[in-house]
């Protein structure tokens, strides 16, 4: 097994890292199943992604075989993206659609934390709660469905709801500009009441004497939420900023594909990496090309949590990542 | 104490590992090894296809294989299936990964037979089609034989299985032109389109009866102009009969189909939301019978009595706008079996397909299962499928997948019109110029890709009719070279020049 | 305790309230949809209140009869079998990522962040598995899922780094070994947090056909989210190849089911999460470290 062989940074190289095996062998044991568990799916395959730089060919099954027999074509593979005219605009698309869906997304799920968290009735908590995660239940292509009633031209709702008011009615589908909108508000939709849990279960670990100490010096529940509850979910809040950030090159190809789908009128906004190497390589393309893509989209993402991990360890060290 | 609970859990794991490790015997993905290959020992044949297993699929193929013995073909067929959903991955993956299995179905409109060859996954059958395929080759005309080579190389057996003369064409409801007072069946485009504005205005029913359409496959547009001496490949090039090679979208052919599509669109006969309609709602369209006019084909019409309980198969008009010239065959066949590289008798595959177009018997058993039990024979080529009570056929298998025109069953329950198109080969059309020869777009993949992006974002809606052509074709056609429209068509015909 | 019902509490209760129906509202029109006339669908559209009703969804979808029996024990079993080892792994590792005395948890945590940011694809795993033993069989169902994304596990360790450190000390003190520590005490407070990874997981494990569909050729052994995938899928080709090859009779319910297979799928999980609320408990840490 590998491990890696950093000493703890910012701290002087005293400990060899057996001796702390040693020293700590009870932690380490219990973390083997999932050290194990990781090296043998993730790190395991990960010499096949040399195929990034060699001519697919499908006989060539073993990492053996890849290494000695593989045909190695440089940086090939990422050519049939990156010479694409349309590379900048989809790469442009992927981070600004993460990056408003990592904003608004966290936002509204720490505001429903919080609000749920000052309600008194327990009975209706409960329920908005298991209610708020039903759309994170419904798939992407039934959520299409289900868009497709409310916004088709001659038939949604939307549209029967403007004609009865005595407006136009709008091709939604047509109109690019509108679906970045669009796109965060069915995320938000799908994913806060879910995300929302993950805040909950920070804010019950909050210690309750704090609130009960502050209300005795006269704070108001605004202040309190805000002054106590935000700032003490802050590290959660962080470490699923920057885990998010790590997948920032990755768009939500199931969302956009059920919901856009092949309709070219909406690519301008909405067409993200991963949607248009699937189409790019549907017929002609393979596996090859496919691992360059990802393999472009993980160092910048990595790249991209690295620099912000080290940006939280200087101001904000509870929330870092490692 | 918990470390006794972290030691128990550990050998939870690995005992669950070992016991994995125990049974994973593999089941149906592999073929079970007669190795040499001789004619004497059984060789199974793993077949992989698209779709789902019919309930008693066991017992159709327990006959199959009982007729296969006892004619001493020396091969036995089993059957795998894979949901549609994942087909394409999973076949990917078995290819890569040396799954062992014999043959599985290509579809070249997914991906082509020369993608799979040129990287390597499929094997040479080129010597076992001549030594064991004589019926095929009796049966399938040259064309469709080209169709499942590459280069020289035959790698794919035709499934010549539809006549594919059929572009120009179209379908039109004859009970319906009735309904509305219309007494002759239309024999002009401006004759069709006036016939569907009178239906359009005095509809009465729920859903008004757009033309079908799919926005995305609307480009070739082969409907709506009458230049009918071309055919369009790779959605983008256009290849008359008289050699002219050039893109599409320059062409005056495209610009009357624009201009005929945006003049339906505005009188409202096509969908506003076209470019959003998926297949399965066109399909949905077509299954309700709420339309007057298709571009297309289509079959049972036993979902549409459902709605129009009078419709009868004759109530289907063909529209074919121009009789003189002939119709032209884009290619041989677009359905074809294929043998991975990882079988381990390639000439397993060529001797099943033979033995199936051997005779009409022998045809019948694999595709349309026992007779009285699956289905009975009409009159007039015909067939009815019998149904069991959930409404499935016990077993049946799929004639687009390796079913061939001569020996094809019409169903009783589809227009006759279409039967007669559809199944019988076209005497009077032409081989397009450019059908026996498979393009290689490796080479100008990235342009492709993005042509295909532009085709979608600025020539669909024009070829839809939902914006105009005159003030938009320049900026499309601009942004067309741009994304490299002129090496794709450059590379077509370079391999064409080289194909002759 | 504050008695007075606040203008802005009923503001926040009002917000919460019209969140949830735009939630609950899909919902029931899938449920609609499902048990509506398929015909009625395709002349006239999704609708609350359907023309005509109809269960020939269900039933078609229960006609499997046995498989679909066997289908939900297989899921269930998978899940909660696979949930409860995952929470069990993804909590240990945490433990010692939240650890202090271990020198190189910042390595550790490099360490289980890289896969979270680089895969190698499908290829190379489904040769690991395959390598495993993991084909057709029921590990190969919960192994290949245990820790898919160990995003879970960095929820985890934050949450027990911000239990007091005092814990740890006072019972290394009494003489316990980490192994001890982590499941006598550091689990038990982390229940909350372990309560909504378990949550994930379990959502994970039950929705999942992949590991069916790449692994697994023994119908026996389907979940029922590939048999109903399955069924989906069989629907709707019968539908297009009705227009290529007309083969098949009858309007294939091809709408109401796919709404159907939503509701049959969703409907046991709904009930994870209510069963889950009870963990979410304030007040745990209170009083603990003060013995």
């Amino acid at each position: 097994m590998t491990k890696q062989q950093q000493p703890a940074q910012g701290k002087k190289k005293r400990v060899g890292f057996f001796k702390d095996v040693v020293q700590n062998r009870f932690s380490y044991l219990i973390a083997l199943p999932a050290i194990v568990y990781v090296f043998l799916f993730s790190y395991l395959c990960y010499p096949y992604m040399l195929l990034a730089f060699q001519r697919y060919d499908y006989t060539n099954n073993t990492i053996w075989d890849i290494i000695t027999k593989g045909k190695w074509c440089g940086f090939d593979n990422f050519k049939f993206f990156f010479a694409s005219q349309n590379a900048f605009r989809v790469t442009f698309n992927t981070i600004y659609l993460n990056l408003l869906f990592i904003i608004t997304g966290t936002i509204m799920s720490v505001l429903l934390a919080i609000f749920l968290n000052e309600l008194r009735s327990k009975w209706f908590v409960k329920t908005t709660q298991a209610v708020m995660l039903f759309p994170n239940y419904i798939s992407w292509i039934m959520v299409s469905y289900i868009l497709l009633s409310l916004f088709s031209t001659e038939y949604g709702l939307v549209n029967q709801a403007l004609r009865a008011l005595g407006f136009v009615s709008v091709n939604w589908y047509t109109d690019a500009g509108a679906w970045p909108a669009i796109l965060v508000i069915m995320r938000i939709w799908k994913g806060a009441g879910m995300n929302a849990i993950i805040f909950l279960a920070s804010i019950t670990s909050i210690d309750t004497t704090l609130y009960e100490a502050a209300s005795i010096d006269g704070a108001t529940r605004p202040q309190m939420a805000f002054r106590i509850t935000l700032p003490l979910i802050m590290p959660t809040v962080i470490i699923l900023t920057l885990l998010s950030l790590g997948k920032v090159m990755y768009g939500d190809f199931g969302m956009i594909y059920a919901l856009v789908g092949d309709n070219g009128m909406l690519y301008s906004t909405t067409d993200i990496i991963d949607t248009y190497v699937f189409r790019a390589l549907r017929q002609v393309g393979d596996i090859s090309q496919s691992t360059a893509i990802g393999m472009f989209q993980s160092v910048i993402g990595f790249f991209m949590v690295f620099g912000s991990n080290w940006i939280t360890r200087k101001f904000y060290p509870d929330g870092a990542l490692y | 104490m918990k470390k006794f609970l972290s030691l128990v859990l550990m050998c939870a794991l690995s005992a669950s590992l070992l016991a994995g490790c125990g049974s994973s015997s593999s089941g149906s993905s592999s073929a079970a090894n007669t190795s040499s290959g001789t004619s004497d020992e059984i060789v199974k044949l793993l077949y992989v296809v698209p779709g789902d297993a019919p309930k008693d699929v066991e017992r159709g193929l327990k006959a199959v294989n009982d007729k296969l013995a006892a004619d001493g073909v020396g091969v036995e067929i089993n059957l795998q299936y894979y949901a549609w959903d994942v087909w394409d991955q999973k076949i990917n993956l078995m290819l890569s990964t040396g799954d062992k299995f014999d043959m599985f179905h290509v579809m070249n409109d997914r991906v082509t037979l020369a993608n799979y060859a040129s990287r390597g996954a499929l094997a040479d059958i080129t010597s076992a089609m001549n030594t064991y395929g004589e019926n095929i080759k009796t049966n399938c005309p040259e064309l469709a034989i080209k169709s499942g080579q590459v280069g020289d190389v035959q790698y794919g057996i035709p499934a010549f299985w539809v006549e594919s003369a059929l572009n120009h064409q179209g379908l039109i409801r004859t009970d319906l032109l009735k309904k509305y007072g219309i007494n002759t069946v239309p024999t002009t485009f401006d004759e069709m389109v006036s016939a569907m504005e009178t239906v359009m205005s005095k509809w009465d029913g729920a859903q008004k009866p757009y033309l079908p359409m799919i926005g995305s496959a609307q480009v070739g547009g082969y409907f709506f102009n009458s230049d009918n001496n071309y055919v369009l490949y790779e959605n983008m090039i256009y290849v008359n009969q008289d050699g002219t090679i050039q893109n599409y979208f320059e062409t005056d052919a495209f610009k009357e189909s624009c201009n005929n599509a945006r003049a339906m669109y505005q009188k409202g006969l096509i969908n506003p939301d076209v470019l959003t309609i998926t297949s399965e709602q066109m399909n949905n369209q077509l299954n309700t019978g709420d339309w007057l006019v298709h571009s297309g084909t289509v079959g049972s019409i036993t979902s549409l009595k459902a709605n129009y309980p009078d419709l009868t198969v004759d109530d289907f008009a063909w529209l074919d706008f121009d009789t003189s010239t002939p119709e032209i065959r884009p290619y041989g066949t677009r359905n074809m079996q294929a043998v991975p590289k990882s079988s381990e008798h390639p000439e397993a595959a060529v001797k099943f397909v033979n033995w199936l177009y051997a005779s009409q018997e022998n045809f019948d058993l694999f595709i349309y299962g026992t007779e009285g039990t699956d289905y009975k024979k009409l009159d007039n080529n015909a067939y009815e499928a019998i149904t069991q009570d959930d409404g499935n056929v016990g077993y049946n298998f799929s004639t687009w997948m390796i079913g061939n025109i001569n020996f094809e069953y019409l169903d009783s329950n589809a227009p006759a019109v279409v039967n007669e198109h559809l199944y019988n080969i076209d005497q009077t059309a032409e081989d397009g110029i450019a059908s026996l020869m498979t393009f290689d777009a490796s080479s100008v993949q990235t342009q492709l890709a993005d042509v295909n992006t532009q085709i979608s974002a600025v020539i669909a809606p024009m070829a839809c009719g939902v914006v105009d052509y005159d003030s938009n074709i320049a900026n499309a056609l601009d942004l067309l070279k741009k994304a490299g429209i002129d090496d794709v068509v450059a590379a077509f015909k370079a391999q064409y020049e080289a194909s002759k | 305790m504050n008695k007075k019902i606040s203008a802005g509490r009923v503001l926040i209760g009002l917000f919460i309230l019209l969140f949830a129906l735009i939630c609950l509202l899909p919902m029931i029109l899938t449920f609609m949809v499902s048990i509506t006339d398929e015909q009625s669908i395709l002349r006239s559209g999704y609708s609350f209140f359907p023309a005509k009703m109809s269960s020939y969804a269900y039933r078609l979808i229960f006609k499997g009869g046995s498989s679909v029996i066997r289908g939900y024990g297989i899921s269930i079993f998978v899940t909660v079998v696979g949930t409860l080892l995952a929470v069990f792994i993804t909590g240990a590792a945490a433990y010692t990522l939240a650890n202090k005395n271990v020198r190189y948890r910042g390595a550790l945590g490099l360490y289980f962040f890289i896969p979270m940011v680089f895969g190698a694809g499908i290829v190379p795993w489904y040769l690991v598995c395959t390598a495993l033993g993991l084909r057709n069989n029921i590990p190969a169902l919960i192994i290949p899922n245990l820790l898919f994304s160990t995003f879970n596990m960095f929820l985890v360790r934050n949450f027990m780094s911000g239990l007091p450190d005092s814990l740890r000390e006072s019972a290394t003190l009494d003489g316990a070994n980490d192994a001890v520590i982590a499941f006598k005490i550091y689990f038990p407070l982390s229940v909350p947090v372990l309560a909504t990874v378990g949550l994930f997981y379990g959502l994970g494990y039950w929705n999942d056909w992949w590991n069916a569909i790449m692994l697994v050729d023994n119908e026996m052994l389907f979940p029922v989210q590939y048999l109903l995938l399955q069924l989906k899928s069989q629907i709707s080709m019968l539908k297009d190849l009705q227009q290529i090859s007309g083969t098949i009779v009858g309007t294939p319910p091809a709408e109401s089911l796919k709404m159907a297979t939503a509701i049959i799928t969703v409907g046991p999980i709904v009930l994870l999460y209510p069963f889950l609320q009870k963990y979410y408990v304030k007040g745990l840490v209170v009083g603990s470290v003060k013995g």
